[in-house]
């Protein structure tokens, strides 16, 4: 268990250092920061003064290598745009952002496992069909398009919910519809299938034989084994939703991170758009490492390779 | 992608596979989609491009205020919409194909590649898969358009490069078991040079996964450059994205609905055939195994 | 999973009608654009400009119904010289923190942003202050460094008065983020995209006195989310509405829209200066007539302005001083011509540009669709205003499709002064022009300055730096149990607004 840890635990960094020189080749060679700090006045004499102010002249490596030790002290650079530290300005917004994953995640697993379950109960019978043609739909929506929707519909012909901000839990009733609905056909799609594996196994065959009641069976034991893969994926589309965010708050106008992230982009503001790709990757890297030592805790074959 | 050789070579599998009903279905209406976008010049009169600013926001034809020849309305500049979604339907599919086409060369290279060789090689390259999976993708497409600036060019070159990990996985997985089966050792024991191996022996016997790969991966595509293009850092006007309509017509949806509904529409409809083809080949290509 | 329910049980519970409006004497308001700070000498964006007007005083004001100038933080003024007013001001006024407002505050404020090392952005609104000086604890004199018409303009509109004790112990960076003022707002809260302001209390018996208690502004940047807040009651009232929406949405029962005149123009400027990169087609003086003829003014105001928007042939607002209509060059919309003279130039072929627009994009796209027609593909982009704005300014932009308000001054100074001054603006660089605005700016005398706008004019058309291309009309909507005026200087006054 322990090497398995180590192992793991490895890769993540290593992954993590990765990205960390992707983001540092975005912002510092795939444009020229210098240009980039400078007044619009600047002449050519002021944008080598700030070159050498900055370091920007110093050679690429020693420049990843400040870059490293910034990250690590949590100085993730100033914003071209406004001039404020970007750690803040990230900071500022990341509770409103990760109420909106978590909300949407949420969102989906309440659907994805009841249908998935109800989906393997009845294979291949007009309800399976039906829970598929579902998954295959919530896979086809755009998330932007089915946000406008919500907002056409429940906002202003019904006027039954708030459409933009985040200011009460209300507000974020549509934007997790929107984004929640995205995730759910993938994680309805594994419950199914591993539940129908459980289902298929000897085990649950010796009990049903035993005469245990279907019921019983299938939530003792079958959905404890079948969601073993589901944890997984959530920690994946955990990940797919802080990309997937960028949209919806752009959408709904909640101010977040994603909404940070849409604004920078649209004005190439190169610190604030690195920190957040680095930002959310590392949350990826965490999140699939914690899922998959969850896995491997509750997974007595890996638990036991120790 | 053309159709690999070994299942020319059975076509019992293809006829069971016309079986499967979301096969045909979702075939069917890719299909149709697909004729309909290369005849769009011969379907409609009109130029997509051209507006008509006098004759603008007409609406379709089930509704009052329409204008005879335009049978979907017009839009914002008064341009025919069932020409601008037909044209979409192209930008969409092309988009979405030569991506794939793309990464699915990518990935399939680097699959076949770890998959043979383990050890070492499969490490380095398992690694290369685990670092992109761990960067999003919208934010990474959006953060190289921010800096590219969106054409149609970068735009299907940015999500070519970006969604070969499937392709990476699957390929892998499947050529590490393809490299034991008693074939494959025959084709090297009798000395047959290591492309070879790989591009008769392996390849097509992975093909039915990489094909399956290949169908939701068309459906992240179209659904990922309608993203970036409805962020407004995609796809430029004047060209007729399905997502760039969706943008352009949204400040007009609250009185003109159909500008946001039809394309929208379409997107669904297009991602939701591609996908139901997808569903129906996996299955048919499994029960065609057993 | 039973938590999460009844949390969203909760949430539709709590979105059950929403305190607003005017239950609680509140206003909830809706911009597009992020507000970039409160200090008025460093945020020049027109939301920064609404903004600052609520949050502080200046020492007269323009009385937006008479037009007149009237006493706000001075009571009376006088005009010693030719170059010296002199201000006494009002008595017992305090800012919100509870310090009095005497001499030292106008003396501070004024002395410390007409020195150009601090950075005040729009640089014409301080630059022509010498000296401010205290006569007594009650009256100050603001020298100008010569004479300059435009003094009470610019007192009256741009200039601020700031508790100098306060801003001096907490700098401009901070105080941009926490201002003190003495207007007849004061501010809250600032965060997650939502600023509150509330009625100054102590405020004294003003012209300017509120009547709404809370003002909410909201920054929704996606026009269509904004439009459905106001239709589905989320907001009470927005601006830079499309001026389609305007009409359908006066339709609907309990929302006003309105499109109001503005002093705005709206231009295409060209990148005469070749500030893009060398050899760019548009210097060729062909090519920009070719833009000029490709055009078709008239359909884009007929179908896509609206209001009583206008086609005009000038680069400056045709009620402006100085902005003479006659002496302009003018381009009738003419195709062929424009292919001609684009084969002349050796683009038969015709040619590519890159081009920048915000405002309203299906204007930009009609645009983008006449210079196909005769053969230049213009790649657009459609960007918020200040991210376009920069382009140009920064050089980046060959075809910039934008628009320009002119302070609400009428005169030409104020448009032709600020593109074609050598300036970031200038993206034209003519030097024979840059020397007749230079020279009408330093002068008072009328016919000088009306004769040497009047050469610009025809040299600027003549050389077709532009395309001269309408005037703005401000699309407004709002609940229409809101009593609001719109004011043809773009400037929305909440403190007269009232329930």
């Amino acid at each position: 268990m322990l090497r398995f840890l180590l192992q793991r635990l490895i890769v993540a960094a290593a992954v993590a250092l990765t990205v960390s020189v992707i983001t540092f080749v975005l912002s510092h060679v795939a444009i020229d920061p210098a240009v980039a700090v400078a007044p619009d006045s600047a002449t050519d004499a002021d944008i080598a003064a700030i070159r050498a102010q900055y370091g920007f002249d110093r050679p690429l490596p020693v420049q990843y290598l400040g870059y490293l030790g910034d990250i690590v002290t949590l100085d993730l650079g100033t914003s071209y745009l406004t001039g404020e530290p970007v750690a803040g300005m990230i900071a500022e917004r990341v509770p409103t952002t990760a109420l909106l994953a978590v909300f949407s995640i949420l969102f989906a697993l309440a659907l994805a496992i009841p249908l998935g379950v109800l989906a393997a109960s009845f294979p291949n019978t007009m309800i399976d069909r039906l829970c598929l043609l579902l998954a295959v739909a919530g896979q086809a929506i755009p998330n932007f398009w089915a946000g406008l929707i919500l907002i056409l519909i429940f906002g202003v012909n019904l006027q039954w919910l708030p459409i933009s901000g985040s200011s009460s839990l209300a507000h974020f009733v549509l934007p997790t519809i929107a984004l929640g609905t995205f995730a759910m056909p993938a994680l309805m799609r594994l419950t199914r299938a591993g539940m129908l594996d459980v289902l298929a196994s000897d085990f649950v065959r010796t009990h049903r034989a035993m005469g245990l009641a279907p019921a019983a069976i299938l939530f003792r034991w079958g959905l404890s084994n079948a969601l073993l893969p589901v944890i997984s994926l959530t920690a994946v589309q955990f990940g797919f939703m802080l990309g997937g965010s960028i949209i919806i708050e752009s959408v709904f106008a909640i101010h977040g991170v994603g909404y940070l992230a849409w604004q920078s982009f649209s004005r190439a503001d190169m610190p604030v758009i690195q920190a957040i790709v680095l930002l959310v990757s590392l949350a990826y890297i965490v999140l699939t490492l914690a899922a998959d030592l969850i896995n491997a805790w509750m997974d007595p074959r890996i638990r036991s390779a120790a | 992608m053309s159709v690999p050789a070994a299942q020319v070579r059975r076509p019992a599998r293809w006829r069971a596979a016309l079986t499967h009903k979301s096969l045909v279905i979702g075939g069917g209406v890719v299909l149709l989609i697909a004729i309909a976008a290369i005849l769009a010049p011969v379907l409609t009169p009109f130029d997509p491009a051209q507006p008509d600013i006098a004759n603008r926001l007409k609406s379709p034809f089930w509704m009052a205020d329409t204008v005879p020849g335009h049978y979907l309305g017009t839009d914002q500049l008064g341009r025919d919409y069932l020409t601008r979604l037909l044209y979409g339907a192209r930008i969409s599919l092309v988009i979405g194909l030569v991506a794939v086409a793309i990464s699915a060369t990518i990935g399939i290279t680097l699959g076949l590649v770890a998959g043979y060789f383990g050890g070492k090689v499969d490490a380095v390259i398992g690694f290369v898969i685990t670092t992109r999976l761990s960067m999003p993708l919208v934010l990474i497409a959006l953060a190289v358009v921010a800096i590219a600036g969106g054409s149609l060019t970068t735009v299907t070159l940015v999500i070519g490069l970006l969604i070969w990990d499937q392709f990476a996985v699957v390929t892998r997985t499947a050529t590490q078991q393809a490299r034991s089966a008693d074939y494959v050792r025959a084709a090297e024991a009798m000395g047959c040079s290591l492309p070879h191996i790989l591009a008769r022996e392996i390849l097509p016997n992975i093909m039915p996964a990489v094909i399956v790969v290949a169908t939701v991966e068309l459906a992240n595509a179209i659904l990922l450059e309608a993203a970036l293009s409805f962020l407004g850092l995609g796809v430029q006007a004047p060209l007729p994205s399905w997502g760039l309509m969706l943008s352009e017509g949204k400040n007009f949806m609250f009185f003109d609905p159909w500008l946001i509904t039809l394309p929208g529409l379409c997107l669904v409809t297009l991602t939701m055939a591609i996908n139901l083809m997808g569903d129906g080949l996996r299955d048919a290509l499994r029960s065609g195994r057993r | 999973m039973k938590f999460h329910a009844s949390l969203a049980l909760a949430a539709l519970v709590a979105a059950s009608p929403a305190m607003a409006g005017p239950d609680d004497n509140s206003l909830t308001i809706g911009l597009g654009e992020e507000l970039p700070g409160f200090d008025g000498y460093t945020s020049t964006s027109r939301d920064g400009v609404v903004m600052t007007r609520h949050l502080f005083d200046t020492l007269i004001w323009r009385n937006p119904e008479t037009f007149e100038y009237e006493p706000l933080l001075a009571t009376e003024w006088s005009r010693i010289d030719d170059r010296t007013y002199e201000f006494k001001l009002r008595e017992g006024v305090t800012f919100t923190d509870g310090s009095p407002f005497a001499a030292d505050d106008v003396v501070g404020t004024l002395t410390y942003w007409s020195n150009p090392e601090n950075g005040a952005r729009s640089q014409s609104s301080v630059s022509w202050i010498e000296t401010v000086e205290a006569v007594d604890d009650m009256t100050v004199r603001i020298v100008s460094k010569e004479p300059f018409p435009a003094a009470l303009e610019f007192v009256a509109g741009s200039l601020p008065i700031y508790p100098w004790d306060y801003f001096e112990e907490v700098g401009a960076e901070t105080f941009n983020r926490e201002p003190v003022g003495s207007g007849p707002y004061k501010l809250e809260t600032a965060q997650g995209g939502t600023t509150t302001l509330s009625i100054n209390e102590t405020y004294y018996d003003s012209p300017k006195a509120a009547s709404i208690e809370t003002l909410m502004i909201r920054t929704i940047p996606d026009d269509a989310t904004r439009i459905a807040e106001l239709l589905g009651g989320g907001i009470d009232w927005t601006w830079n509405v499309p001026a389609d929406q305007v009409a359908q949405i006066d339709s609907v029962p309990g929302r006003t829209g309105v499109l109001g005149s503005t002093m705005r123009i709206a231009f295409i400027g060209l990148d005469a200066a070749g500030r893009t990169g060398e050899g760019n087609p548009l210097t060729d003086v062909k090519v920009r007539q070719a833009i000029n003829h490709a055009i078709d003014k008239a359909a884009i105001v007929a179908n896509l302005v609206g209001g009583d928007g206008e086609v005009i042939d000038v680069p400056c607002y045709p009620m402006q001083f100085g902005c003479d209509v006659d002496a302009a060059v003018t381009y009738d919309y003419d195709p062929e011509k424009a292919k001609a003279l684009l084969a002349e130039a050796g683009f038969a072929d015709g040619l590519t540009v890159s081009m920048t627009s915000y405002r309203d994009r299906a204007r930009a796209e009609a645009v983008q669709a006449y210079l196909a027609a005769v053969g230049i593909t213009a790649n657009l982009e459609m960007l918020q205003a200040r991210a376009s704005f920069s382009g140009w300014r920064e050089g980046q932009t060959e075809v910039w499709y934008g628009d320009w308000g002119s302070f609400s001054i009428a005169d030409a100074q104020a448009s032709l002064g600020n593109f074609f001054d050598g300036s970031s603006n200038d993206g034209f660089r003519d030097e024979e022009v840059m020397a007749l605005v230079a020279e009408a700016a330093g002068t008072v005398d009328e016919e000088v300055r009306k004769a040497n706008y009047a050469e610009a004019i025809k040299l600027i058309t003549e050389r077709a730096y532009m395309v001269p291309m309408h005037t703005v009309v401000m699309g407004y909507a709002y609940d229409s149990a809101l009593n609001f005026t719109p004011n043809v200087d773009e400037i929305p006054r909440f403190f007269t607004a009232s329930w």
